[in-house]
């Protein structure tokens, strides 16, 4: 893999990442419906 | 009445849901982008598992399996929206066709980007980039061979370079590179 499309997937990641722990699960409502 | 064991079942479950939920969220977040319906959509997986926690328990994967609970209850769910969003573009065809090709690279956020992927490469591409998990882990979440993990990720990952615009750029050929190099490399045309 080329350096360029190293970063730029590297980027992608970082990015999948902070969308991922972006979303704040509500645990009450999920403990509530289980 | 219950027993010893049902005690022992119960709490173990308890420590699964505290250990996973929030992963089993985030998962059902990426793959829908819908935030309330994520978290039910999770609740619903660990639900499912609880009734057959006893076959769950006893897996080599738990958490593997859980994962392909929230994938395919995910993919039930994106598949259903996805018809309803046909049936209201029959209304608004001209509207929708818009929204269907908006293949504008850089408007779009990361999020918004991976709806656009087909659902077995957007799985892929969550599974193994947003939670790290390895080739092996992906195929078992989601009931597909690491050859498949590995083709249908790169090809998401590319779509996604490509719906984001951060591709990097494709190096000019080394005959080009060459020329430039040549002529001092100039780059400022008399256009």
């Amino acid at each position: 893999m080329t350096g360029p499309r190293r970063d730029a997937d590297e980027r992608l990641r970082a990015r999948l990442r902070e969308a991922a722990g972006a979303h704040r699960p509500d645990r009450a409502r999920i403990l509530a419906r289980v | 009445v219950g027993t010893a064991a049902d005690d022992d079942a119960a709490a173990e479950f308890h420590a699964f849901f505290e250990r996973h939920y929030a992963e089993l969220a985030r998962l059902a977040h990426l793959l829908t982008g819908e935030p309330d319906a994520a978290d039910d959509l999770a609740a619903d997986a660990l639900l499912a598992l609880w009734h057959r926690w006893d076959r769950v328990r006893a897996a080599d994967h738990p958490v593997a399996y859980a994962r392909g609970v929230v994938v395919n209850l995910a993919r039930t769910r994106v598949r259903t929206a996805v018809r309803e969003r046909r049936r209201v573009a029959l209304f608004w065809s001209q509207r929708a066709e818009r929204s269907e090709n908006p293949d504008v690279a850089g408007v779009v956020d990361v999020r918004e980007a991976l709806r656009r992927l087909p659902f077995r490469k957007r799985a892929c591409v969550v599974l193994r980039h947003a939670f790290d998990l390895s080739e092996k882990d992906t195929a078992l979440a989601l009931g597909v061979s690491v050859g498949t993990v590995k083709s249908q990720t790169s090809k998401g990952v590319a779509e996604l370079q490509r719906l984001l615009g951060t591709r990097a750029a494709p190096r000019a050929p080394r005959q080009v590179r060459a020329a430039i190099a040549r002529s001092g490399g100039a780059t400022g045309g008399t256009r």
